[in-house]
């Protein structure tokens, strides 16, 4: 790509920033604008993307009950897990690291603890 | 009628429930996207985020090594990524009102509460790539603008300073009660 060019598109890409009293307002070049176009009418059932999606979940919900039988025998053995060893007293696992820490942390931290066994959270 | 080329999107999903992704997943290949990478947990989520580049981010609140909301944070950080403003959707079982304004205040683009559907994810996704909102930076706050709409009939004090936010005249409650008479 000629060097003019590729500077034209990273002035393109370049997010535009007006600067207020104790703000600023920046807007990012729009990347996913290229994904939007404009139809006509009203799409077919065929052509219905969200019909679509909702076929393929329902074609999916057959494997619901087994998943909810291996969830409840999960909890199930956790429930008997407990029971056999009683509850220890020591603090709940946390799901999660404390706030006021989790901004300090470098990157390359959070990624070895990726290597932690994951706790059980709600989603 | 506006239409997304789903095709055209690269979608990360974080959410440590398999089942969860896997439904995500479903959907969003229906709606055509080809590009779905997943993470189960906020690290891995933040590790695929460098890694791949996605294009939206729908994310889990509660995770194990740390949570959306922190996830979030981490990506909304000017200059420490390759792109602080890719669009977030914040998908939770917790929709009360003060987790909804905790999401919002980290500066997630889209809130979906659980149970999904495939409409609510569609409007979702089509929200953030047809009418994305400016970024505001303050000295406590980057994320996408929290005002959605411009209200005409707003009179509270202006916290923004300076430019147009000054314009808004906050009304005293003499002037209400005269008003009101």
């Amino acid at each position: 790509m000629p060097k003019n060019k590729e500077k034209d598109k990273n002035k393109e890409m370049k997010p535009s920033v007006t600067t207020y009293g104790d703000y600023e307002m920046i807007t990012p070049a729009n990347r996913l604008r290229m994904a939007v176009s404009e139809v006509a009418g009203n799409p077919g059932k065929d052509d219905d993307p969200i019909a679509r999606a909702e076929q393929a979940l329902a074609a999916l919900s057959s494997e619901f009950t087994s998943w909810m039988d291996a969830e409840s025998e999960r909890l199930d053995a956790a429930r008997r897990d407990v029971k056999a060893k009683g509850s220890a007293k020591r603090p709940a696992k946390r799901c999660s690291m404390p706030r006021t820490t989790s901004r300090a942390k470098p990157r390359h931290s959070a990624i070895r603890m990726s290597h932690h066994p994951p706790t059980a959270c709600a989603g | 009628m506006l239409r997304i080329d789903f095709n055209r999107l690269r979608f990360l999903i974080v959410d440590d429930n398999t089942h969860m992704r896997r439904i995500l997943r479903t959907l969003l290949h229906g709606f055509g996207a080809r590009e779905v990478y997943e993470a189960e947990d906020g690290a891995t989520g933040l590790e695929a985020f460098t890694h791949f580049a996605p294009d939206i981010i729908i994310a889990d609140w509660a995770m194990p090594i740390f949570d959306g909301l922190e996830l979030t944070q981490m990506i909304r950080q000017p200059g420490a990524n390759a792109n602080p403003y890719v669009p977030i959707i914040m998908l939770t079982g917790h929709s009360e009102k003060k987790r909804v304004t905790s999401a919002r205040d980290a500066g997630i683009t889209e809130f979906m509460a659980k149970p999904i559907s495939a409409k609510a994810l569609y409007q979702r996704v089509l929200n953030v790539v047809a009418n994305p909102r400016p970024f505001i930076k303050t000295k406590t706050y980057f994320g996408p603008d929290r005002r959605r709409n411009a209200s005409s009939n707003y009179v509270g004090p202006e916290r923004r300073k300076g430019g147009k936010a000054d314009t808004i005249k906050a009304s005293t409650l003499i002037d209400k009660a005269k008003v009101a008479s």
